[in-house]
């Protein structure tokens, strides 16, 4: 039997530049992390197993059938891409109709199943409003929500959790769980370990267009430990916030970005980092607008993996 | 919010396979369109010339003898129904830039096709989606109204013989209405796609309709061989309604236009729309990719 997701010695090139370079990888059910910083050929490695993107050499197939062009295969997967500025006009409910019918649902049932999804992404108070009002996480969960109306096997999250609130982070997380558990194929693409920790074990480690490593997280866990994770926090009250972080034992640097609205701190561990930052925002009542890792100390691991 | 522990049931309505893919962006797209509101203006102004034709046609039922005596253009007949299209023509020319110039780009800017083709599309469906966009529009400013002047006209002048012997205008109008939406449509994508900005891409229609017009006429004023007439699409399409109106149609072409070959028009109209389709196709095909 062959795996859900199989790449045999793919490369894809975009003129000079090696995007992926001789690839072999077996994916199998579960939720899987597609780990590697900017520009190491995630989205690459994405465009070409949904078929929007021909290998240059070597043979890629999703659930044993070339994905190439092959429409009728996207009738079991779906696909939640990182940008998120779609059909700003459309209001929620619309969108989800929208997307619902191009896959070929009946008005009547596209409505029905449009408010479902809605009301499980807790959208249905917002199901009237324009996309262009959502935010930041309201988009993620409606982009999301748009990808599981056709109840697909497979999965594709390009950074689903990028720029997302907290609380939209930790929903996100869950529901992604939660969709790993009901035994669908889940790929999730991101620049940050903590994030992919967060949702599975099973990651795979890409840069330059190469896997470095495949298997449990737990194996790089140790790499990660040495490199401070930065993290980025928008908010209206910064020095205030600061004086919160600089009691905890795992903030190790940190730096006030007036002028930008941000504070950048650095923390040996992140998951109780995250926690915290979670815990203030709903005790202390920060508003906490923005959260942003920028993949310096995954790049550091990177460094050191290919030494 | 309840999201934890819900587990995705699966739908056990429809799933329609095959058919009219295309359907959906077709219809969320006039939609989307009627919701602008100088653009419903616009529409409505369009709905003009059906106003003022049909109170023509009301006129001679009640005066027929003072009617009769103003103008042949008031008979109701070919010559109507070819000034009324004509007429309509200049009007597509807006409509179509209005709603066609940003109905590709603004999919690229915001990387919407990675939606679409991730859908059961191909980029055909897509395509054909847009297309049936502008054709909805520009039908429903001429087609529609020159249909309901026809079923009019039969109603309240009732005649079989002006039926008999006028019928053939219902099918001429439908296939006059075909293609131009054809050749406009093909042409405001191609700019559609090619270009980032929709301004651009109304620019770049109104050049090409202008521009060939007058390239034609400098080489036919030099050259006087009507062959050069065919590089304007503008006299290509008033060949194309000389070709499917007769001597009504023949009669409201330009100068020059008169001595271009009609059944030659259409099919270069048809080939220019085919290449421009493809063009397009390669474009959306392109985007596929992301780098």
């Amino acid at each position: 039997m062959s795996s859900v997701i199989s790449f045999t010695s793919v490369s894809r090139w975009f003129g000079d530049v090696i995007a992926l370079n001789d690839i072999s990888l077996n994916i199998e059910g579960g939720i899987t992390g597609l780990l590697g910083p900017n520009g190491a050929g995630k989205s690459t490695f994405i465009n070409l197993v949904t078929g929007r993107l021909k290998p240059s050499k070597g043979r890629v197939t999703i659930l044993g059938e070339n994905p190439l062009h092959n429409y009728k295969l996207t009738r079991f997967y779906g696909f939640v891409p990182e940008q998120d500025a779609y059909y700003e006009r459309l209001t929620g409910l619309e969108f989800m109709t929208y997307m619902a019918r191009l896959h070929g649902f009946d008005k009547r049932g596209a409505t029905r199943l449009s408010m479902e999804l809605l009301e499980r992404h807790g959208l249905i108070n917002h199901q009237n409003k324009p996309v262009a009002a959502y935010s930041k996480g309201m988009r993620q969960r409606i982009k999301l929500a748009q990808a599981l109306i056709h109840d697909p096997e497979v999965i594709f999250l390009d950074e689903p959790l990028n720029g997302m609130d907290p609380v939209g982070r930790a929903e996100t997380i869950d529901l992604i769980k939660t969709l790993g558990k009901q035994g669908k194929t889940v790929i999730v693409s991101s620049h940050i370990l903590f994030e992919v920790e967060a949702m599975t074990q099973q990651i795979v480690l890409i840069n330059n267009g190469r896997i470095l490593a495949e298997g449990q997280v737990d194996e790089i866990r140790g790499l990660i430990d040495e490199y401070p994770h930065n993290v980025i926090i928008y908010s209206d009250r910064l020095r205030e916030l600061a004086t919160v972080f600089v009691n905890l034992p795992d903030v190790v640097d940190m730096h006030i970005k007036e002028d930008q609205g941000f504070l950048k701190v650095q923390s040996r561990e992140p998951e109780n980092f995250y926690h915290t930052i979670v815990k203030i925002a709903v005790e202390d009542g920060f508003n906490i607008t923005r959260i942003e890792s920028p993949d310096d100390n995954l790049q550091s691991v990177f460094k050191y993996l290919v030494k | 919010m309840p999201i934890f522990e819900q587990n995705y049931r699966s739908w056990d309505g429809a799933l329609k396979s095959g058919g009219i893919r295309w359907m959906p962006i077709a219809s969320v797209g006039i939609r989307q369109t009627f919701k602008k509101k100088k653009f419903l203006f616009f529409y409505l102004a369009c709905w003009v010339t059906f106003i003022v034709f049909a109170a023509i046609m009301i006129f001679r039922v009640v005066a027929p003898d003072q009617i009769s005596k103003i103008s042949e253009f008031l008979e109701i007949g070919p010559v109507f129904f070819t000034r009324f299209l004509a007429i309509q023509n200049a009007l597509i020319w807006g409509m179509t830039i209005w709603v066609g110039s940003n109905l590709i780009n603004e999919d690229f800017k915001s990387n919407a096709l990675q939606l679409y083709l991730s859908k059961p599309l191909s980029s055909n469906d897509y395509i054909f989606g847009k297309i049936s966009i502008i054709a909805f529009f520009i039908f429903s400013i001429s087609a529609l109204p020159a249909l309901i002047l026809f079923i009019l006209r039969a109603l309240i002048l009732y005649d079989p013989k002006w039926l008999a012997g006028n019928f053939w205008l219902v099918p001429s109008i439908i296939v006059h209405n075909l293609i131009v939406a054809l050749v406009y449509s093909s042409l405001i994508l191609f700019f559609s796609s090619v270009t980032k900005n929709s301004r651009f891409s109304g620019i770049g229609f109104i050049i090409v309709y202008i521009m060939s017009s007058a390239i034609a006429g400098i080489l036919y004023g030099i050259t006087r061989n009507s062959l050069f007439g065919h590089f304007s699409l503008e006299h290509n399409v008033q060949n194309v309604l000389a070709l499917l109106f007769g001597s009504a149609g023949m009669e409201i072409r330009d100068d020059f236009a008169r001595y271009m070959n009609p059944p030659v028009s259409a099919l270069i109209l048809i080939i220019v729309s085919m290449i421009l389709f493809l063009i397009i196709k390669k474009k959306v095909g392109k985007t596929e990719v992301i780098q």
